[in-house]
């Protein structure tokens, strides 16, 4: 008999249970924070900041959660105006059909 | 032996359970005795009484109750049911964890022998109390304690049982055995065990944020630890007491109790 085979068989039930104190309390150096309270609210209809002012608020927002921060890669920039050139198209479809 | 699941959380209470049921029975041939396990994977041991929508509970343990004729736990509920009495106004989530104690454990003593040696038949017990903005979860343990026990008083978290270690080891971060294999090895006092249990929980433990947790990610992450439970157990050499399809509901304040997925009754799948 393999000794995997011959290992003891725990065959009562038991129960167990876990609740975040337990880690909270005991990983004192975790600080845990809801990441929307630290930014400000995006309106789909205005073109994002300036990508100077941009990447200047990433890095100032990234420091406070982030051991590096991480680099932004340029083509974002792009994205984002890709993004609400969207949202205003989507917007003006939205205005004619309740036309 | 199961693993069933009571998830506590801000937005409701999630009861989780697989479906297996495994029966033993020993055949004796002259002096020989030979014990064989037989597993049913059909089994419901999500439960909730008609007409008493708050308030639900999920079994582990003993899969079944008496010897010579088992029956499972879901077999009793239409006798529970008319002991409760029809039109019954809605009771507290604790009252009507006391009956259902008290039913179950008449049940015992009618179904079990005096000697039994082996698993008590556990439920976890949740729901909503009216009026109150959070639900709650006690702990039965019929014979052994069959008084019920809150869980998480004045907080959230999940409790699990019955086929606990592979969920233990995952969310505590160790084996249940850990502690104990390491007070025998190195002589510990109980005081000492309990105070590395707390360390080791401490520093192991999955940093799971269990009071902000949206309901929804209750349920998958209770769906998560017992499917992971039952496809262990296929590589392992051991007793696969966790199988079949896995039953979920939630218990909110606004809702009730909802199933969120339940095996249902259906004809032969290969049509023929």
């Amino acid at each position: 008999m393999t000794r995997a085979a011959s290992a003891e068989v725990k065959m009562e039930p038991r129960t167990d249970s876990m609740s975040s104190k337990v880690w909270i309390e005991a990983q004192e150096g975790v600080k845990v924070r809801a990441l929307e309270a630290y930014t400000s609210t995006v309106s789909l209809h205005e073109r994002p900041l300036p990508p100077n002012d941009f990447y200047d608020l990433l890095e100032k927002t990234s420091v406070r959660f982030l051991k590096s921060p991480s680099t932004i890669e340029r083509e974002l920039d792009v994205e984002c105006q890709a993004w609400d050139a969207l949202s205003d198209e989507a917007l003006e479809i939205f205005e004619r059909t309740l036309g | 032996m199961s693993l069933g699941i009571a998830f506590k959380c801000p937005e409701g209470i999630v009861l989780a359970a697989d479906s297996r049921v495994t029966l033993t029975s020993e055949i004796v041939h002259g002096t020989e005795k030979v014990v064989l396990s037989s597993t049913f994977d059909n089994a419901t041991k999500l439960l909730r009484i008609p007409g008493h929508n708050y308030v639900g509970a999920i079994t582990y343990g003993l899969g079944a109750l008496g010897q010579q004729e088992p029956r499972t736990p879901h077999s009793f509920l239409p006798e529970f049911e008319n002991e409760l009495g029809k039109g019954t106004k809605r009771v507290s989530v604790l009252d009507y964890a006391q009956k259902f104690s008290s039913f179950f454990h008449k049940q015992w003593a009618i179904a079990m022998p005096q000697d039994y040696v082996g698993p008590d038949l556990v439920f976890l017990v949740g729901g909503f109390d009216e009026d109150q903005p959070y639900g709650t979860v006690y702990l039965i343990q019929i014979p052994s304690n069959p008084t019920p026990s809150e869980q998480h008083a004045g907080q959230f978290g999940i409790t699990w049982g019955g086929q606990m270690e592979n969920t233990a080891r995952l969310v505590k971060g160790f084996d249940p055995m850990l502690p104990t294999m390491i007070k025998d090895r190195l002589g510990l006092s109980d005081q000492q065990t309990a105070e590395l249990t707390t360390y080791l929980e401490g520093k192991l433990v999955l940093p799971v944020p269990y009071q902000f947790l949206p309901l929804q990610d209750c349920v998958d992450l209770s769906i998560f630890l017992i499917r992971t439970t039952i496809e262990i157990q296929t590589w392992m050499v051991g007793v696969r007491g966790v199988g079949g399809a896995i039953d979920v509901a939630t218990i909110t304040r606004t809702e009730g109790f909802q199933p969120i997925q339940v095996k249902a009754i259906v004809g032969r799948r290969d049509a023929s």
